[in-house]
């Protein structure tokens, strides 16, 4: 047989065809089959939508896909699920949580992001980790943070403290400075940006849509003490300028009295002598905190039992502050709000009872103006930014700033110090009678306390922050803050009001009745103690009848009016009886100087005769 | 008195006559009422007054020991000022003046709750020592001797 | 002189009764024999000022009947006075003005003695007797104004016996006399009234004996004689010899003329002392608290001198001057060596009085005014 050779070459152009086939499909199979979708599929059925154009970091088609529409995408990619790509399921959640308890959903927890680089990289290298489940164990049992505890047995410890301004691990983990535990053996080599690829921060535990807190640091930062050497102060003393405004402020406070000093906030090592060593980050120089991270920061102290035991200090502030207006807001982000230092101050941190110190009851309300006076500054929240001009002119505010009394009350006392946030309004009662107890009690007996928020609270008709001297005029009229303004006059409430009205002005008129007479008896140099004592029994009566018309009950008032009264009849008799006397007296006087005079003169006659007599003789 | 011969008329003599007699007499009414008024307030003022008076070294009666059993106080009068009498298991019979030191109401006892309390603005007062348990007076109230004799009560009021 | 037409008269049988048995007669002849020169001119201010220490007397034993001089019971008795007991108001402010008054009255014939030099020969000693009553009187003041125990008087004593301790050399030991103790006590209060109910009293009422004896003896100063004589009184009693009838002096009958003078001047003082008593009854502050001092404290109105001068001027100063004062003052007929009598022939002694005086009452002026 005798093939051809034409035949001979349309089988080996055949063969090869083949061949070539096979290969580019081997070749396709190995590297040159189109890349695997990286991504989870929900929502992303429009693949041109990102990838046409290149959005967001993906991958733009190749020129020779062009004209092809979303439906032949998945004819060649397919979602990534061999190959150099770990076995990871198509989801951008951490490879565990099994549970839903901490919905540690977010993805921040893992900063080797997913979604964005492609595919789900390996945060470390094989080396020394051929058995994933060394780690990786049992389902569900992975290192992921589930509250304070440590990692379960195998897992790797998680973060136990913020990470502000500590993005370098090693600086103190690899040679185990302040107390940091060092990093194993066969962690060596790698680099600090790898660490968080395992070990995980604490959450807080809230989950709530608003962030929290980052908690209170479990034990402050430790620095090595150099028995009293701190060269923080002695460099910084030196330079001038606000250093040494900061070294002046810090000596004057009370933390420097109870040698709390540089190094235990700020980090770095007080015994070194060149900048290069005390402020190294090796020393765990952490330099100015975060605004957000302050309360963190003093909490580590002030948030501890067992420290401040012996200063028999309190320790809910931190509590009290992440439960706060202004703790709720740093929280989510908000660094416009209070956080501790900008309330006691920075270096210069001084005891509540200093007079120098911004939280000195005197003190208190100008600080919360600083900020809350601002109108700039409370716009974006919608706060009102009058609050410190109607306090000044109220009551409260002449009795602390004018006069210095301390009964009265600042800012905080009403909307509380760490956990300042405005009462609700079915709280005003108790916050006003946590002085005002007498009027509190005689209000909680009313109508007006029994109506839930549609009836008046103290705020209703004596002010918020500006509250005036009340006077007998809130019984009548109708203006915001009197009776009338709810009561029409000729309502039963409104008739009350009125009588009400009628009884303190005749009482405060016999009142002044009794004062005007006992005056005038002073005046006629009468001595009138006992009827002085009886007004000052009126008085006693009138004044317990103004807290008694909080119960608005007529009967109540009236018997302490009536008691006033009586009082005040019984002083102003006195009086006048003193003042009759008076006259009597001078009448008597009167009568007898006559008599004298009238017999002087005639003794001065005799007193002529006998001497015209004895100057004949002479 | 010289005595002048009677000679010459009565009508000349009578005016001289009785303007002298007239004066006598008045000279004499004179001496009279200046006895009578200086002597009047004299024995008037030696007699004593009918109304109670400070009785020796100055303490007043304010009761018999039966006025105040245990567990009460009273408010009784001690030479015109107010005076809070107390007895209590613990402190005894003991008296304060009754004048709040905060706005100068007259405190009473608060029977319920065994204080001594200011009805103005809830001022309360330990009734053992006066100090200031609560509330805005910002001095304890003064306290005054008390004696007891037999069973009457005495409080001594006045200054040291 | 009796006559024997009618029975004498009840009082008459009665003085003669006694005058048998007594010799009233010639005593009552010499008590009133008192020498009173027709120009005399003493405006009575020595016979009120005896005036107003009876009328002191018998309000002050008055009081006494009511006044409690402890601290717990003075004022209260003080109250008791003015409130309770009859016309206890009007003892207490006769007692209060009559005070005032006799002070000034003292003074006002002390000044009417020095102007018309009749404190010279042959009256030196009455002089210093008197000097001695005007201590006296203010030393009646200055104890009766703390009797009260009230507030001005507790604080007016605390500030007067300051002053007191600010002589030099016995002032500390002075202060502590006065106030048995270094501060103003109830110990202070039993020594005051101690000595304003019986030592005050009977030293002025002997003082006062003397005083009266001496200007007995002597008769009153002419005002219009022309130089000092230490033999006036010695020549006055010589037998009238025929030879200088003009020396003799006209005298002006003590009873009945200057008798009734007095009792005229004694009258218009009652009067005085009931109008003021009536329109200015005495006041009562609140009872003394040694650990209040009032806003304005000052002495009695006759210290205030001292008080505000010692103010103006160093201790040193403030002190001497008054001492000195003092001392010139008592020993004053001794050391006034000029025997004129003539307000023109003693030009340095009105001059030195008269600035005296008139600094006196501006310092008053002055300390009450502040």
């Amino acid at each position: 047989m005798n093939l051809s050779r034409s035949t001979a070459q349309r089988l080996i152009f055949i063969a090869a065809g083949i061949l070539l086939l096979l290969l580019m499909s081997g070749f396709a199979a190995a590297q040159e089959t189109p890349p695997g979708i990286p991504h989870p599929l929900e929502g992303r059925d429009a693949c041109l939508g990102c990838h046409e154009a290149g959005l967001a970091g993906a991958p733009q088609i190749p020129a020779d896909h062009t004209g092809r529409t979303n439906e032949m995408c998945r004819a060649c990619h397919q979602p990534a699920t061999t190959a150099a790509v770990t076995p990871a399921e198509a989801s951008s959640e951490t490879p565990s949580a099994p549970s839903d308890d901490d919905a540690v959903a977010t993805p921040s927890a893992l900063p080797v992001a997913t979604a964005t680089t492609g595919a789900l990289v390996m945060p470390h290298s094989l080396e020394g980790h051929q058995n994933c489940l060394e780690c990786h164990a049992a389902a569900g049992a992975t290192p992921v943070p589930t509250g304070a505890t440590p990692a379960p047995a195998g897992g790797p410890p998680h973060i136990p403290h913020p990470l502000a301004g500590r993005e370098d691990c090693l600086a103190c983990h690899r040679d185990g400075i302040g107390g940091a535990p060092q990093v194993p053996q066969d962690h060596a080599g790698r680099t600090s940006d790898m660490c968080q690829g395992c070990h995980q921060p604490i959450q807080a535990p809230e989950a709530s849509p608003a962030a929290a807190l980052a908690g209170p640091l479990p034990t402050p930062i430790v620095h090595p003490q150099g028995q009293g050497a701190n060269t923080c102060l002695d460099c910084h003393a030196k330079l001038g300028g606000k250093q040494t405004d900061m070294t002046t402020q810090w000596q004057r406070s009370t933390h420097a009295e109870r040698d709390v000093s540089c190094a235990d906030c700020h980090g770095g090592d007080p015994t070194a002598t060149t900048k290069e060593t005390a402020m190294s980050p090796a020393a765990g120089f952490v330099g100015v905190p975060a605004k957000s991270a302050i309360p963190a920061l003093c909490a580590s102290c002030h948030a501890d039992v067992a420290s401040m035991r012996q200063y028999n200090l309190s320790t809910d502030q931190y509590a009290q502050y992440s439960d706060s207006v202004h703790g709720k807001l740093l929280a989510q982000g908000d660094t416009n709000v209070a956080t501790c230092s900008d309330c006691h101050g920075g270096h210069q941190v001084l005891k509540a009872n200093d007079p120098a110190s911004a939280v000195y009851p005197a003190n208190v309300p100008t600080l919360c103006a600083s900020c809350h006076a601002d109108k700039d500054l409370m716009a974006s929240y919608g706060i009102p930014t009058d609050q410190f001009d109607l306090y000044r002119g109220s009551v409260h505010g002449h009795a602390l700033l004018d006069q210095q009394d301390f009964r009265a009350p600042t800012c905080a006392a009403c909307h509380g110090t760490h956990g300042a946030a405005p009462p609700g309004f079915s709280e005003v009662a108790n916050v006003c009678g946590s002085c005002h107890s007498a009027t509190q009690d005689y209000y909680s007996t009313s109508a007006h306390a029994k109506g839930g928020d549609t009836s008046p609270k103290c705020v209703t008709c004596h002010g918020p922050h500006d509250v005036s001297q009340p006077t007998d005029a809130l019984l009548t009229g109708t203006e915001p803050r009197h009776c009338g303004n709810c009561h029409t006059p000729d309502s039963a409430e409104g008739k009350v009001a009125q009588s009400m009205y009628d009884a303190f002005d005749a009482t405060t008129q016999a009142y002044t009745d009794a004062e005007n007479s006992i005056k005038s008896a002073q005046e006629l140099g009468m001595l009138v103690t006992q009827q002085e004592t009886e007004l000052q029994q009126a008085n006693t009566g009138i004044i317990t009848a103004r807290a008694a018309q909080h119960t608005l009950d007529s009967d109540t008032v009236m018997k302490s009016l009536d008691e006033a009264q009586k009082a005040a009849d019984g002083a102003k008799a006195g009086a006048e009886a003193a003042i009759a006397q008076s006259i009597l007296r001078r009448r008597a006087m009167v009568i007898a100087v006559a008599g004298i005079v009238l017999t002087s003169g005639v003794l001065y006659f005799m007193k002529r005769q006998l001497d015209r007599r004895l100057k004949h003789e002479s | 008195m010289e005595e002048h011969p009677q000679t010459g008329s009565d009508k000349g003599q009578a005016p001289e006559l009785s303007r002298r007699r007239f004066l006598g007499y008045f000279l004499g009414f004179s001496v009279v009422a200046t006895a009578v008024g200086v002597l009047t307030p004299v024995i008037g003022y030696l007699w004593p007054p009918s109304k109670a008076a400070a009785g020796g070294s100055g303490r007043v009666e304010v009761g018999k020991t039966i006025d105040f059993p245990a567990g009460q106080g009273k408010v009784v009068p001690v030479n015109d000022k107010p005076v809070i009498v107390v007895n209590t298991a613990q402190g005894g019979l003991k008296a304060y003046s009754a004048i709040c030191t905060h706005l100068g109401c007259i405190v009473g006892w608060d029977q319920p709750r065994q204080f001594i309390l200011c009805p103005c603005h809830d001022g309360r007062f330990n009734p053992i020592n006066g100090a200031v348990i609560s509330g805005p007076p910002p001095a304890p109230l003064p306290e005054l001797p008390v004696t007891v004799e037999g069973d009457a009560v005495y409080v001594t009021s006045g200054s040291a | 002189m009796k006559t024997m037409e009618a029975k004498p008269s009840m009082g008459r049988r009665a003085w003669n009764w006694l005058d048998l048995r007594y010799k009233l007669g010639p005593l009552f002849e010499a008590l009133l024999h008192v020498e009173i020169p027709i120009s005399a001119r003493t405006f009575y201010l020595g016979g009120i000022t005896l005036f107003f220490f009876m009328v002191q007397a018998i309000t002050g034993i008055l009081l006494a009947i009511y006044y409690q001089p402890t601290p717990e019971a003075a004022h209260k008795s003080i109250l008791f006075i003015m409130n309770s007991v009859n016309f206890g108001w009007l003892i207490r402010s006769i007692h209060s003005w009559g005070a005032n008054l006799m002070i000034l009255f003292c003074v006002m014939h002390l000044l009417r003695v020095f102007f018309q030099a009749a404190y010279k020969a042959p009256r030196e000693v009455t002089w210093v007797v008197g000097i001695v009553l005007l201590v006296a009187t203010l030393g009646f003041g200055f104890t009766g104004y703390l009797l009260p125990w009230d507030q001005r008087a507790f604080w007016a004593t605390t500030v007067g016996s300051e002053i007191a301790g600010a002589v030099p050399l016995v002032g500390p030991k002075l202060l502590i006399f006065l106030r048995s103790g270094t501060e103003v006590t109830a110990r202070t209060l039993s020594r005051f009234f101690g000595m304003h109910v019986l030592v005050l009293p009977l030293s002025l009422v002997g003082a006062l004996l003397v005083h009266i004896v001496m200007v007995h003896q002597q008769g009153l100063a002419d005002p219009k004689r022309k130089m000092a004589d230490p033999n006036e009184v010695a020549l006055a009693s010589a037998p009238a010899s025929g030879s200088e009838p003009e020396t003799k002096r006209k005298l002006l009958p003590f009873f009945p003329n200057y008798v009734l003078d007095e009792v005229i001047a004694w009258y218009v003082m009652l009067a005085v002392l009931i109008v003021l008593a009536s329109l200015f009854p005495a006041g009562l502050e609140a009872p003394a608290n040694p650990l209040l001092t009032p806003a304005h404290t000052k002495p009695e109105w006759y210290f205030l001198f001292l008080y505000q001068w010692l103010k103006l001027v160093p201790r040193i100063v403030g002190v001497a001057l008054p001492i000195l004062g003092g001392l010139l003052l008592v020993l004053l007929p001794f050391f006034d060596r000029n025997p004129y009598i003539a307000a023109r022939r003693r030009p340095i002694a009105i001059t030195i009085a008269t600035i005296t005086l008139i600094g006196v009452v501006a310092f008053t002026i002055w300390g009450w005014r502040s």
